[in-house]
């Protein structure tokens, strides 16, 4: 975090070298975020670029006393919702392409893979039948592993409502699956 | 299973934020019920989905400074360096990228190979070696203790791959080359990996399990694995079954192994992500299907015995007759339906060769309708409970099937769960509406690779 105050100061000075540190540093981070978010990689290339952009153009306003990746993680969840908003493809991603991303491997058995696949495609739709209040915290909460204040933080809600919201998150994940799958379970 | 964990207490659980007790509690309840099994192995995978990291191209990073409104605050720093540079990135990205790019193409395919390769170690032998000459400790002087200590040595092993649909494991024989500073336990790990007759496509292991440690203490073998070994295992119960069926009944070919418990990274898990994992697993005989033991072979194996011990029943030849009783549990004589588990008469392979000659009057249980006792010497009992028609030549002798035909339960596979049953059935005549219809059922169990009959239970029309 020091390190990247550093930088930021270097920024604001006009170095641009000091952002492209500062974009390699955090853009994959963030494009995994927003691949699960978007389920798709071009989206979450357009919304990135956008992130990165809007985040340069304000880095005055970034106030010192925040986490500079809270701050660069509010700006991505705002610009996500703006570009579905312009887009509205939330409901309609086609998951297959994410699914598709973990290809077969040389020599690797064809069962296993179909098998895998299929387990992450229904588990990508799990996530994306949860609305938006309850996703984007349980998808913070795993994809770097922040800590329920942080995603207060991004989210601008309390700690506890972040906790709360996790939780039902994975509560409905599992109704569905149970209720999807009830009659093979025992 | 009426009350299920929540989530909370599976979060925790699998954080480690709960006590002692209530961890046991946990684990003896996702030992017991599914639907928990599920949720746990749901969420694990849930979490595992969300961890996955995704990289965007190495360009972006030049994409996005460009696109920057024409560097807002930029001043000053033009100097020769920043403008050359701004040249030679775009031409040296697009080489690399190039590079790249075609250097999977031709490689790609070459990877899984050099990984396989490399899991060797640096000088790992080659199975072929197994052949060469100095491997072979017959041409080892035998009072060369030294020599024998320090030079490789071949081992015959068995290692057990699935079959192509995964429902069981079969056995393959191998010569490998066990090294001086090797264990055992590793080349036989590194043979599971290579897949059976070295196709890694047939390995079940996970990609990319390394073998950490193994390490053998009173009969457990202590299998420690990386974390490759749940993240990339692709999930399914059966394929876990399966897995572990291969590495467990591979290890336990060794005398020195009796079961195998499986460390992640140095640790135990409670669950692997639907097999309970906390405790060693036992050798599982019957997961092992060898040509002797296909289903096709163990039915013809069935009914050859089968009509022996009819045979020998028709025959009252009860020497022959006691080879095939089950050496430890004796045969059990229903003379009806269902199967009194407590009350129904055994008689043990010893015994069964004093009859009929001994005279004995048992009783075998109560006459249907009348409710008397069936107060009969085995020879009488014989001819109207066994063999009270000419069953060698029967309408139909059927294998592993149930059929509800009297009024009376039918338990025979619920008592015999894990036997094979054939039954011989007599039709009976139109005179009496095929009312007179008659069945006699022989159980035989696997005892040490033996089937051995353990029942006879025989079956008519009851009121």
């Amino acid at each position: 975090m020091h390190e990247d105050l550093a930088h930021i100061k270097r920024i604001r000075d006009g170095d641009i070298e000091a952002f492209e540190v500062i974009v390699d540093k955090y853009r994959n981070k963030l494009f995994s975020f927003l691949v699960k978010m978007t389920c798709s990689r071009q989206d979450s290339e357009e919304i990135l670029q956008e992130v990165f952009i809007r985040a340069f153009n304000n880095i005055n306003k970034y106030d010192d006393r925040w986490s500079f990746s809270t701050w660069i993680y509010r700006i991505a969840v705002n610009t996500y919702k703006s570009h579905m908003k312009k887009t509205r493809r939330h409901k309609t991603v086609p998951i297959d392409e994410i699914a598709a991303d973990k290809g077969m491997a040389v020599g690797e058995n064809p069962e296993k893979v179909f098998e895998r696949n299929e387990r992450h495609r229904e588990i990508v739709s799990l996530i994306n039948s949860l609305k938006d209040k309850q996703r984007i915290p349980l998808i913070l909460k795993y994809v770097k592993g922040f800590s329920y204040q942080e995603i207060s933080e991004i989210l601008g809600i309390s700690e506890e409502a972040a906790k709360m919201r996790v939780l039902r998150a994975k509560k409905n994940i599992c109704e569905k699956y149970i209720e999807k799958h009830g009659g093979d379970i025992r | 299973m009426r009350f299920h964990l929540s989530v909370e207490d599976l979060d925790s659980f699998s954080e480690g934020n709960v006590t002692n007790r209530e961890k046991e509690r946990i684990k003896l309840h996702l030992r017991e019920c599914e639907e928990c099994r599920e949720k746990y192995s749901l969420l694990h995978d849930l979490e595992k989905y969300l961890q996955e990291e995704y990289s965007t191209d190495t360009a972006f990073t030049k994409r996005v400074v460009d696109s920057l409104g024409k560097k807002k605050y930029a001043k000053k720093r033009t100097g020769y360096i920043r403008k050359k540079r701004s040249i030679l990135k775009p031409v040296f990205s697009g080489v690399l990228i190039c590079a790249f790019v075609g250097a999977s193409f031709y490689f790609g395919s070459k990877f899984d190979l050099l990984k396989i390769n490399s899991l060797k170690g640096p000088d790992g032998p080659e199975v072929t070696q197994a052949s060469q000459p100095t491997a072979k400790p017959t041409a080892a002087d035998s009072r060369a203790d030294e020599a024998v200590k320090t030079a490789d040595s071949a081992r015959r092993v068995t290692l057990y791959f699935p079959n192509p649909s995964a429902e069981c494991v079969v056995p393959e024989h191998r010569e490998v080359v066990v090294k001086p500073d090797e264990k055992i336990e590793e080349v036989i790990f590194r043979e599971l990996q290579e897949g059976p007759g070295g196709n890694a496509e047939g390995s079940v292991i996970p990609e990319g399990t390394k073998l950490l440690s193994v390490e053998v203490k009173d009969g457990i073998c202590y299998l420690n694995l990386s974390t490759e070994f749940v993240d990339n295992n692709p999930g399914g119960t059966a394929y876990e079954t399966v897995l572990i069926n291969s590495i467990v009944n591979s290890l336990t070919e060794l005398p020195h192994i009796q079961k195998v418990q499986f460390l992640v990274e140095g640790e135990k898990r409670a669950v692997y992500t639907h097999l309970v994992f906390d405790e060693p697993f036992e050798r599982n005989e019957s997961f092992i299907r060898t040509p002797e033991n296909t289903p096709e072979a163990v039915e013809e194996r069935i009914r050859e015995l089968g009509e022996k011990v009819l045979a020998a029943f028709k025959d009252k030849d009860m020497q022959t007759l006691s080879r095939y009783v089950h050496p430890e549990k004796g045969v059990r004589f229903s003379p009806y339906t269902y199967v009194e588990v407590d009350k129904d008469i055994v008689i043990t392979s010893e015994e069964i060769k004093t009859l009929p000659d001994n005279g004995k009057v048992y009783a075998w249980g109560y006459y249907d309708g009348i409710g008397d006792p069936i107060e009969l010497t085995f020879e009488e009992y014989l001819a109207e409970f066994i063999y009270d028609y000419d069953f060698l030549n029967a309408d139909e002798v059927i294998y592993d099937r149930q059929y509800d035909r009297g009024n009376t339960i039918n338990n025979v596979f619920e008592v015999y769960e894990g036997s094979h049953i054939l039954e011989y059935y007599y039709k009976g005549t139109p005179e009496y509406d095929g009312m007179d219809w008659r069945s006699i059922k022989l159980v035989f169990e696997e005892k040490d690779g033996t089937w051995y009959l353990v029942g006879v239970v025989h079956d008519q029309w009851t009121i």
